[in-house]
């Protein structure tokens, strides 16, 4: 690599093998001029939802102490650092995932809360819009990106012949309507150039980006004129396909058109990156732990310069096998094999330490969050981060008892700091009651939710 | 071979639901069984949620508690039997039968009568909602995209690595229509692979094109603009040849002037002609009629035969993966393809080119769960470093030449139980232990031995029914008995006592100890005793698929008394079930084709297609072509408007 070139260069981004975008990000990072910049416009609330799979093992998880005092346990050891802007919950239950299969009916559902269709794929369903859908209605119009939905696993091929779902529901927590799953980006290449690409389409804007964002709606305009002609000659049965196609054609349509009309926000980053000097990670690295940490970093970014309010990630798709072998010493077969500990210890210690590996990414995701200054604050307190898995027990596969960690302030609204130790049948979607609130997007209720959570 | 049953080829008006329960032989001792002992248990166990009093999910069972009501009634029935099967009912915290009890009701359930059908008739009213006969309009697939822009542009590029993976449903293939959605993310993608696409068709400096795309680009373009041809005529001509191939079908009036004004927009800003026509043929690969196998409605509602140009893509995805080429086409233009014997001839053509392959690598690699070998079924790397990237591909490799060298030549479907040949290349042959093979091109070996041969001889097979660090006899014999064997196979029940702690071992002997003792448990026994026995079969390869050197018991024993000793004994128990299993085959092979789960009606299809095989020792052509003359395949129901 050419020694003179820029000190952001990719050689900086690719540190070893341990890829690291967190530094080169922070040295990026410089005030804007004070000027025009900092209004006096609050900074908006993000939402992050963040999935792993497999459940946990509950005596390194979970504290027996509720309340503010509560103990430090093993697996949320690494999060300490962040005590007092989190709330560790027990006792949050999923009552539509009571029946079912062990995997599927619990997943696909994680932020809708409703039943998951036992199917192969005819009226295919998991009852509602999803959480983040939810608030990225009230959000998106407010940003380039509606909400950015990101992964680590292609979604899962095949069906499963045994329990009689189609494995699918195993790769999607977020989905447009009951029967629509939103599509994840797993490439961090990709997804980087799909930001920056909207970062600098609100940037420089040169003539011949002007020119390739024209044609793109001409040709969009052309191809929806096919789209609606081809729906009205279809049988009513086929049309919804269509409709899939409009809707996103529209989506991407208003996407590109999001630049050209009066920002609609009021309120400006206080840093920046400066994206002329960031370079895509070339494709996906080999290692689970840089794949990841790649992914967190452009939730960050995508925050960070208000180009989405919404975002949610899968660590894996469910019964994810993954061997964490060399990631984690003394960590050798599969998650979802571990995850069967059957109370035997040689299971019951990989198990936890994965769930351990797993909170500690949440930590290195909130100290980049925490890192970003806005205005007085930063960009932790004015997000709430959502963590955990649709599954109790990796052994039993009980939805009641979810691990859930909610991180960040909320801007402001959300107290942290204990263990909220929820009455036995609670529901989770009481949570997402209280976190749709905080988007801007207040409901009477959610999935099965009863009541709001006291967060505050 | 001719298979052309000339039932199939009735005239579409004939076709009206009917489904037919002829007076069955009374079997008084299975009515005699209900009344004096399972009408209590059913009474007992379901009639307090779906009884007079209780009718959750609005069943009443004691409104139907007559014998010659419960016989009148199969498929509710049937179901009934499923949700038992699966420990779905009666549900957790529920009282339900113990396990003889439940047995008992099992055995009577499953010897009630089935309904059985007329296979003349077809179709169905709208309570039957998906009738034989349909098929989704959908997106095509990921591969789909791949091969069709393959074909269309006649570049050797990858199109389609950027867009999102497709998930699968219906009988376990991405080609189900239900299961095909179409984001926001994906519509991008295509955006982004449309200008990819074209700019490698009509770059900016087309001198630096290499020679095969170049020649492509000539082809395209044809006629340049002239004295005599102005650039917006020439622009026209290239559409009219174009449009039509992307879009599978003739232009629509109006079609082309549409996609010229993209050619204009370029134009007059200055766009050079080639680069303003490459504008056009964007907007072309994104539109939806490109992008969408979509069928639209005929004048005339009900059963229909496809409109030729539908049946042309219909036949060319299902065997090619890909778009008509210009013959299929032409066929389709001339209203030639509905006739019988030209159909017919089209189904051979198609099978015999080369681009059949993708049902080696599309179809048998999603019927096998190939896929996953290599990406998220991956065998320890500290122990297993042998198994890297390109063995993976290696083992994908095998079976999916294998299966396509059955479909090329038309050899016997009973050679994937048992045959003494296979296709390999060298890291294969080193891991198989066979000399003389270089290269990763796959040749035909014959083995000197009886272990190899049939898929149950594979290592991809073997890699994914293995756990990271051992094989897995249960995961084997999971593994033939859904994939290969088609049987259901019930989820384990729930709260199962766990394996005894001081069991654990990863020894081969200690395993099959753990196992016996895992069977005694009656709730475990009644799946497992069919399962283990079988997967013991292939104990004798490793996690990898090498042949293991320490001497394992790879013997079994079936619940059915059968008892056989390794890979070859295995086969040989296999071997007398492959009606069985060619008739699974077919099934998958069928959902592949139409894009969704087979219902009662396309039993029809497998009855047929095993007739035909049956006939013709087993050769796959017999079933491909029943299945391609399948009512199923080249009729349309099209329900009334309201």
């Amino acid at each position: 690599m050419n020694p003179k070139s820029s000190p952001l260069s990719r050689r900086a981004f690719l540190r070893g093998s341990g890829v690291s975008l967190a530094l080169p990000f922070m040295e990026a990072m410089r005030p804007l001029a004070a000027s025009a910049a900092s209004t006096a416009a609050k900074p908006p609330v993000r939402m992050a939802c963040l999935y792993f799979p497999n459940g946990v093992w509950h005596p390194t998880w979970f504290p027996q102490k509720s309340g503010r005092d509560y103990e430090v346990t093993p697996s949320l050891e690494p999060l300490q650092k962040h005590r007092k802007n989190l709330t560790v919950f027990s006792g949050l239950d999923k009552k539509h995932s009571h029946g079912g299969d062990g995997h599927y009916a619990k997943t696909a559902n994680f932020l809708t809360g409703l039943l998951v269709k036992k199917t192969t794929g005819k009226d295919l369903s998991v009852g509602s819009m999803s959480l983040d859908q939810v608030a990225a209605r009230s959000t998106s119009r407010f940003t380039p990106l509606p909400s950015l939905e990101l992964g680590i696993d292609p979604v899962i091929s095949g069906i499963d012949s045994i329990v009689g779902y189609t494995r699918l529901y195993g790769s999607y927590i977020s989905w447009r309507s009951p029967s629509q799953p939103v599509a994840r980006e797993i490439n961090p290449q990709l997804a980087f150039q799909r930001l920056f690409g909207v970062l600098n389409a609100g940037r420089s804007a040169s003539p011949a980006d002007l020119q390739r964002a024209a044609d793109r709606r001409a040709l969009l305009d052309l191809v929806l004129d096919d789209a609606r002609s081809l729906r009205s000659s279809l049988g009513r049965d086929d049309q919804f396909k269509l409709d899939e196609y409009l809707d996103s054609v529209r989506e991407l349509e208003r996407r590109i058109a999001f630049f050209s009309a009066a920002d609609p926000r009021e309120w400006k980053p206080s840093s920046s990156p400066d994206a002329a000097n960031l370079v895509a990670p070339p494709g996906t690295p080999d290692s689970h732990q840089d794949h990841v940490r790649l992914m967190l970093d452009l939730m960050v970014l995508a925050f960070q310069t208000d180009s989405t309010r919404v975002s949610t990630f899968m660590f894996a798709n469910d019964v994810s096998g993954k061997n964490f072998a060399g990631l984690i010493p003394g960590v050798n077969g599969s998650h979802h094999e571990f995850s069967h500990h059957q109370n035997k210890k040689e299971n019951s210690e990989p198990y936890a330490k994965i769930n351990r590996w797993h909170t500690e990414q949440l930590a290195y995701f909130l100290d980049r969050l925490a890192a970003i200054p806005e205005g007085d604050s930063n960009l932790l307190n004015n997000s709430m981060i959502f963590f955990g898995s649709s599954l109790s027990d990796g052994n039993s596969h009980q939805p009641d008892n979810l691990p859930i960690i909610l991180a960040g302030g909320g801007g402001g609204t959300i107290r942290g700091g204990s263990h909220f130790a929820a009455p036995k049948g609670t529901p989770l979607c009481n949570l997402y009651v209280s976190m749709l609130e905080r988007m801007g997007a207040p409901v009477d209720s959610f999935g099965d939710s009863t009541a709001a959570l006291a967060i505050g | 071979m001719a298979v052309v049953p000339s039932k199939f080829l009735n005239a579409a008006a004939s076709l009206a639901l009917l489904i037919s329960f002829p007076a069955r032989a009374e079997d008084a001792a299975h009515r005699k069984l209900y009344n004096e002992k399972i009408h209590a248990k059913i009474d007992r166990y379901c009639y307090k949620c779906h009884g007079n009093g209780k009718q959750k999910g609005d069943l009443n069972l004691a409104s139907q508690a007559n014998y010659d009501d419960i016989v009148k009634n199969p498929k509710l029935w049937a179901d009934i039997l499923e949700r038992i099967f699966a420990f779905e009912m009666p549900p957790e915290g529920s009282p339900g039968p113990e396990f003889d009890e439940r047995n008992e009701i099992l055995d009577w359930l499953r010897k009630l009568p089935k309904e059985e059908l007329d296979c003349s008739k077809l179709a169905s009213d709208r309570t039957q909602s998906f009738y034989a006969g349909h098929v989704m309009s959908r997106r095509i697939t990921r591969d789909e995209y791949r091969n069709s822009i393959r074909d269309l542009t006649g570049l050797s590029i990858d199109a389609a690595s950027n867009l999102p993976a497709d998930g699968a449903g219906g009988e376990g293939f991405d080609t189900t229509g239900d299961t095909l959605f179409t984001s926001t993310l994906a519509i991008e993608k295509y955006l982004d692979a449309a200008e990819l696409v074209m700019a490698a068709l009509l770059p900016d400096a087309p001198d630096a094109m290499p020679a095969a795309d170049a020649a492509a680009r000539t082809a395209l373009l044809g006629d340049l603009p002239n004295d005599s041809l102005p650039p917006r005529d020439a622009a026209r001509k290239v559409l009219d040849r174009f449009l039509p191939r992307a879009f599978r079908r003739p232009a629509n009036p109006g079609e082309p002037e549409k996609y010229l004004a993209a050619f204009d927009r370029a134009s007059a800003r200055g766009d050079r002609y080639d680069l303003a026509v490459r504008l056009m043929l964007t907007g072309i690969i994104v539109s939806p009629h490109f992008l969408f196998l979509a069928e639209p409605e005929p004048a005339q509602p009900g059963v229909q035969p496809l409109p030729p140009f539908a049946l042309a893509s219909r036949l060319s995805y299902f065997l090619w993966a890909s778009m008509p080429d210009d013959t299929l086409f032409q066929k389709a233009a001339s209203g030639e393809l509905l006739k019988d014997e030209v159909y017919l001839a089209e189904v051979r053509r198609l099978l015999a080119d080369p681009r059949a392959a993708s049902l080696g690598h599309r179809f048998a690699a999603q019927w096998l769960d190939l896929d996953r070998v290599g990406t998220d079924i991956k065998p320890d790397a500290s122990r297993f470093p042998e198994f890297t990237p390109a063995l993976a591909a290696s083992m994908r490799g095998e079976v999916i030449t294998f299966f396509n060298h059955l479909i090329r030549e038309n050899q016997p479907l009973t050679d994937l139980i048992d045959c003494n040949y296979s296709f390999i290349n060298a890291p294969l042959a080193a891991l198989y232990g066979i000399p003389d093979i270089s290269g990763d091109g796959f040749q035909k070996v014959t083995f000197p031995s009886r272990e190899r041969g049939g898929l149950t001889g594979m290592a991809a097979i073997h890699t994914a029914t293995s756990f990271p660090l051992r094989t897995s006899p249960v995961l084997r014999g999971k593994w033939l008995l859904d994939t290969v064997l088609g049987e259901r196979v019930p989820p384990p029940p729930p709260n199962v006592p766990p394996l005894k702690e001081d069991a654990a071992g990863t020894s081969a002997a200690s395993l099959r100890q753990q196992l016996e003792e895992h069977r005694r448990n009656p709730d475990c026994a009644a799946c497992h005793n069919r399962m283990d026995p079988l997967g013991f079969g292939m104990e004798s390869f490793d996690v990898i698929g090498r042949l293991r050197t320490d001497n394992v018991d790879a013997s079994g024993k079936l619940p059915s008394g059968e008892s056989f000793n390794g890979p070859e004994g295995l086969k040989k128990i296999l071997l007398a079930r492959k009606d069985q299993i060619v008739r699974h085959l077919v099934r998958k092979l069928t959902g592949y084709a139409l894009g969704r789960e087979l219902n009662q009606f396309d039993e029809c299809i497998l009855r047929d297609a095993m007739k035909a095989l049956s006939e013709h020792e087993y050769r796959p052509a017999a079933a491909i072509e029943t299945i391609a003359l399948a009512k199923a395949f080249r009729f349309r129901y099209y329900p009334p408007s309201e």
